[in-house]
């Protein structure tokens, strides 16, 4: 029975070794040198306690990135999320060329954050991008706005940049929920005389609970990471206006040289991840009892 | 049967052993690997190949193995490579706060350099560039290849000519050429104030011009940023962003390679603030550049203004635009630094006497640029001219957090999000915490 029981975790070593290598130990050392006063370069460390998270609570930057998450996540989630539903809807219907249109819709995804970043810029400089120029081509002069260069606006535009790659996302996630949703529901629902609103208020988007869970949980995870565009496209300004969790960290990393501190808000997005991992599963699970 | 074996065992080492009397083995080559962003890799025409195939004609028994790394990913790459154990031989850094950050992984120089130069080998390079590359103690952890001067700003003559401006010497005509160029569509005086890095360039000019004892002082911890001629300096800053001298939405436009792209190869825009190193805008050989720069009639302006209208131009900052270090590690430490040496000498002369990438960062060396034209030499005469009588100290700071507190102060100035003396406040509380 024993030598039953370890040859199963035989069986399981490899995974387990390759978890507690590529996943367990940074994530450990990570919260480890959270603790140091570190440039991330030298060899000597010196262990300060909690004073790099005490910092990073007192730190405005930090607090900005806090209101920048929840922000570009509600938004990009609901936006993204109601797009990508009317398109699945479109597909699912039956819409002439719709092989083509699923295409144009995901081939954003494709492109490289950099690519993005630099056609996006110039479409969107003050002085001479295309989108001002079209403004004031149709006398619109006061609607040409400096959009990267207000906080606001440059924040409006790393959303609307990120929904605009990711659309194609949400389209393909709902496309395949509604594949799975019965004919036979529909059917009645026509019996029964139902609007095509009501076919969609009452019927698909009901039967789409569970991707509009995978949605917002992919939605939360993927926020909670942004990196290319904003950096690419704004570099996180102007005055840390679109700055997020990982372009903090990048700055702290390797132009601040500060590595504690860096961790640090490595470890709280860790924690928010947890957070918002747990949410799913608790989910997850209710849904299975059910 | 036995015997046979041996006849043809001995016949079969014959050759061998002959071969082995002829001549002596090939000797075995050193390899030295050598990373940087800088001399960069911009195709086979590039000036670091040309040197590495004329170093390794000099010197046969070694083998240079150069590995290129955009600006951008370079210092990451390096810091993982160092700490894995995996780190070039000779790799370039920039000065500053990288320079002292990577300090557990710079080999005192000091004896290599006494080794092949002497005991005054010091003397061979310019005070201003020892200043980057050694410690507290004179220790040498690295070499400069080229000097950089920061603040300088440049001008299209002819476009300027066309609408109707002349050079501005001081910020109350840089303020009426702004206004006469915007009135005409076009830019005033371009700024890639995404960078922050330019931002501070530019700031510690216009600061020097105020009073450069006060901002190094400053910077040093001896004296408060919260200083009359700081929050002057920070006003000034503020001001060219609100009365237009800096172009609409600065804050969002990168110098390399929005703005920088418009002025040296578009040839669009008249004025833009870049520093010494934009010298080489005279010897690139790209086609859009060349039309630019080197067609019939170019005329072109490298320039300082007096940016608080005291009557005497703005200083420049100077700093050593690659540090070449040592790995501690290395296992060829005497050719990497013959390799090292050799960029500092023959490299230098090359890349800057070619292809003016830098200003020379040796006493000794020569300017005679090749080719260069009128227009061009005469840019880089008031380069010289001020790199002898007006440099007002270190570029940059070399705190990283202290700097970064500027950094972010200016943006916050440019978006009119602070008052100068805001500004000068947080700093100085910045200013205060770290330990120097």
């Amino acid at each position: 029975m024993r030598k039953k029981h370890l040859s199963n975790y035989l069986y399981i070593a490899p995974m387990l070794i390759l978890f507690a290598a590529f996943i367990i130990y940074p994530i450990v050392y990570n919260v480890r040198i959270s603790f140091f006063e570190w440039n991330g370069i030298s060899r000597e460390m010196k262990l300060i306690g909690f004073q790099n998270y005490a910092e990073l609570v007192k730190d405005p930057i930090f607090v900005r990135i806090l209101i920048n998450f929840l922000v570009f996540s509600f938004s990009t989630i609901i936006i993204q999320g109601i797009l990508g539903m009317f398109f699945a809807s479109l597909m699912r219907g039956g819409l002439k060329l719709s092989g083509l249109y699923r295409t144009l819709i995901y081939l954003p995804i494709v492109a490289t954050p950099t690519i993005v970043g630099s056609v996006f810029s110039k479409i969107l400089e003050t002085n001479k991008g295309y989108l001002n120029e079209m403004l004031r081509g149709a006398h619109l002069d006061s609607a040409a706005l400096p959009w990267l260069a207000t906080p606001g606006l440059a924040l409006m535009w790393v959303i609307i940049v990120n929904i605009w790659q990711w659309t194609g996302y949400s389209m393909l996630v709902y496309y395949t929920g509604m594949l799975n949703i019965p004919t036979e529901v529909y059917e009645a629902a026509d019996i029964d005389g139902a609007s095509p609103l009501q076919r969609f208020f009452l019927v698909t988007f009901p039967m789409l609970r569970s991707t509009h869970y995978t949605v917002f949980i992919m939605g939360m995870i993927g926020s909670l990471k942004t990196f290319d565009i904003p950096y690419v496209l704004t570099g996180g300004g102007p005055n840390h206006a679109t700055e997020f969790f990982s372009t903090y960290i990048n700055t702290l990393s390797f132009e601040s040289f500060n590595q504690g501190k860096a961790s640090a808000v490595v470890v709280l997005m860790l924690l928010i991840a947890m957070v918002i991992t747990a949410i799913q599963l608790r989910i997850y699970y209710k849904q299975e009892k059910e | 049967m036995k015997r046979g074996i041996s006849k043809v065992l001995a016949i079969a080492m014959c050759p061998i052993m002959l071969a082995g009397c002829s001549s002596p083995a090939p000797e075995e080559k050193t390899t030295v690997t050598f990373q940087t962003w800088n001399p960069a890799d911009s195709g086979p025409d590039s000036p670091i190949y040309k040197i590495i195939d004329q170093f390794e004609k000099e010197n046969p028994d070694i083998d240079v193995e150069y590995v290129y790394v955009g600006s951008s990913s370079h210092q990451d790459q390096l810091r993982v490579k160092l700490m894995g154990g995996e780190g070039p031989d000779v790799y370039g850094i920039s000065s500053g706060a990288s320079f002292d950050a990577f300090r557990d992984f710079e080999e005192d120089l000091t004896p290599y350099c006494k080794t092949t130069w002497g005991d005054n080998f010091k003397d061979r390079f310019l005070e201003s560039c020892l200043s980057n590359v050694d410690d507290a103690d004179g220790t040498i952890y690295g070499l400069p290849l080229g000097q950089t001067y920061a603040g300088y700003l440049w001008a299209d003559v002819n476009m300027m000519k066309e609408y109707g401006c002349d050079i501005p010497t001081n910020y109350t005509e840089m303020l009426e050429v702004s206004k006469k160029l915007r009135e005409q569509g076009q830019f005033p005086l371009a700024l890639g104030a995404m960078d922050s890095w330019l931002n501070l360039d530019m700031w510690m000019s216009i600061a020097a011009d105020c009073d450069k004892d006060a901002m190094y002082d400053a910077i040093a911890g001896k004296a408060s940023f919260e200083t009359e001629p700081i929050i002057e300096s920070f006003k000034i800053w503020q001001d060219s962003f609100n009365n237009g001298i800096f172009q609409d939405s600065a804050i969002s436009m990168t110098l390399y390679n929005e703005v920088n792209d418009m002025f040296q190869r578009e040839g669009s825009i008249p004025m833009f603030a870049n520093g010494s190193w934009a010298m080489n805008m005279y010897t690139l050989s790209d086609e859009e550049t060349k039309k630019t720069f080197n067609s019939d009639g170019a005329d072109h302006d490298i320039f300082l203004i007096d940016w608080n209208d005291d009557g005497k131009i703005a200083p420049v900052t100077a700093s050593v635009d690659v540090i070449l270090c040592m790995n501690p590690e290395s296992k060829v430490k005497e050719a990497a630094f013959r390799w090292m040496s050799y960029l500092v000498d023959e490299g230098q002369d090359m890349l800057v006497n070619q292809y003016l990438e830098y200003m020379p960062s040796r006493s000794d060396m020569k300017l005679n640029v090749t080719g260069l034209s009128e227009d061009g030499q005469q840019n880089l005469d008031y380069i010289i001219e001020n790199g002898k009588n007006n440099v007002a100290g270190t570029r940059g700071i070399e705190y990283a957090e202290l700097s970064n507190a500027v950094c972010d102060a200016l943006e916050a100035l440019a978006l009119g999000d602070i008052t100068p003396e805001e500004a000068a406040q947080k700093v100085q509380q910045t200013s205060e915490t770290i330990s120097r």
